[in-house]
């Protein structure tokens, strides 16, 4: 039974949470559903990860979008695989955002070779190009991520420091100047495969260039509460209802009954 | 597969694309999942008129189906709703909807259009977050 009092307050201090799902079945599918995609053969469960570790050895980098759309055309293409994802993480969501929720239609898929400087996010929010502040990102990592092959966070303090002075280094700073004046406070994410990185997008995150000798795999994906105030990534378009519970069948279906 | 694109001059909910948007959506959707895309039928402007829409779902020019850019163009009204489903669901008939990429194909996929429809009718009951932090007083 997950202490959801705990959880929460770590959630909330810390910016993001570190789990491990219960159900690791689910994250072994997935992980096998994407090499079996691009390996030409079969691949054991210990294989898949050192396959995926090197792709950089067998992919053009100059190719690389569009392997990595092939890809995600596909896991999208699969209802099963966006049922697995929330499964993984559903009572995890239960307790920090609700069990009344809709998801991205299409999860997303980041693949970053080594020294490759085309995937490279700068520091931003997601809130930033459009995303709602009641949204959160289950980042689910195919391959054990640490150092530059992962991904960076300001904690929410330091984060409310950022906000504060956004207005005022924004104009003496550009991009890269404002990602070295908070350098020193990011919180690097160590994280394996077999654990998930639930975090809150309004922080400043991003990832720089992988100076490791390996490829970071990485699935990410948005959720919220279905009548939480939405950004510009709307019902339908962006997001899909993934369970209605009774008390809103009704309100659906409730007619004022002197309404014209 | 021919599909009748079927575009707004009117907005629709928070939406108000330009003609050309709606019509290279619903290109992209046709041309990425190989479909025949016939020059779209366009809705007159006027609240409530759905008399384009009732044309074409008569099916004269012989096409498979409709290709709308958003589910949101469809009517407000329920039971106006249900009726053109049943209308081309009888008539084996397909709808599509560019922007969510989705299909009306058969009786299972109503239920989903539908519920996009009560959440999105339910949102603009909801409050924003502006109203959220004055109510909370944050």
């Amino acid at each position: 039974m997950l202490n959801s009092t705990v959880l929460s307050k770590n959630f909330l201090s810390d910016g993001y949470l570190k789990i491990r799902p219960k159900n690791q079945k689910y994250l072994f599918e997935i992980q096998k559903i994407i090499t079996n995609k691009i390996s030409k053969t079969k691949l054991s469960k210990k294989n898949q990860i050192s396959f995926l570790n090197n792709f950089h050895k067998f992919q053009n980098p100059s190719n690389l979008n569009d392997t990595r759309l092939k890809i995600y055309n596909y896991i999208n293409s699969k209802s099963i695989f966006s049922k697995m994802y929330y499964e993984i993480v559903k009572e995890y969501l239960d307790i920090l955002v609700g069990n009344e929720l809709v998801m991205q239609n299409k999860i997303n898929l980041s693949i970053q070779l080594p020294n490759d400087k085309s995937s490279i996010l700068p520091m931003h929010s997601d809130t930033w190009s459009g995303d709602s502040p009641f949204e959160i990102v289950v980042w689910i990592p195919l391959v054990n991520c640490f150092k530059t092959k992962s991904m960076f966070i300001l904690n929410p303090k330091e984060s409310k420091h950022f906000y504060i002075n956004y207005k005022k280094n924004s104009k003496k700073h550009d991009s890269k100047s404002l990602f070295n004046l908070y350098k020193s406070k990011f919180k690097w994410i160590d994280i394996k495969f077999g654990e998930v990185l639930i975090f809150n997008q309004c922080l400043p995150h991003g990832n720089v260039e992988n100076i490791t000798s390996e490829t970071r795999w990485s699935l990410n994906c948005r959720f919220k509460s279905l009548f939480s105030p939405y950004g510009t990534k709307k019902i339908g378009e962006f997001f899909k209802p993934i369970n209605i519970k009774p008390a809103s069948v009704i309100g659906f279906n409730y007619n004022d009954p002197l309404a014209e | 597969m021919y599909l009748r694109g079927y575009v707004s001059s009117r907005e629709f909910f928070e939406y108000n694309p330009p003609q050309k948007i709606q019509n290279l959506a619903i290109r992209d959707y046709c041309s990425s999942n190989k479909f025949n895309y016939l020059l779209s039928a366009t809705e007159y402007s006027m609240k409530n008129s759905y008399l384009i829409l009732d044309e074409f779902l008569k099916f004269r020019d012989g096409s498979d189906g409709l290709a709308f850019y958003s589910i949101f163009q469809l009517p407000l009204n329920f039971t106006l709703r249900q009726n053109i489903f049943d209308k081309i669901l009888k008539k084996r008939k397909q709808l599509h909807f560019s922007l969510e990429n989705l299909a009306l194909k058969n009786k299972n996929d109503i239920n989903l259009i539908h519920n996009l429809f009560f959440i999105k009718q339910s949102y603009q009951k909801c409050l924003s977050l502006t109203d959220i932090k004055q109510n909370l007083k944050l």
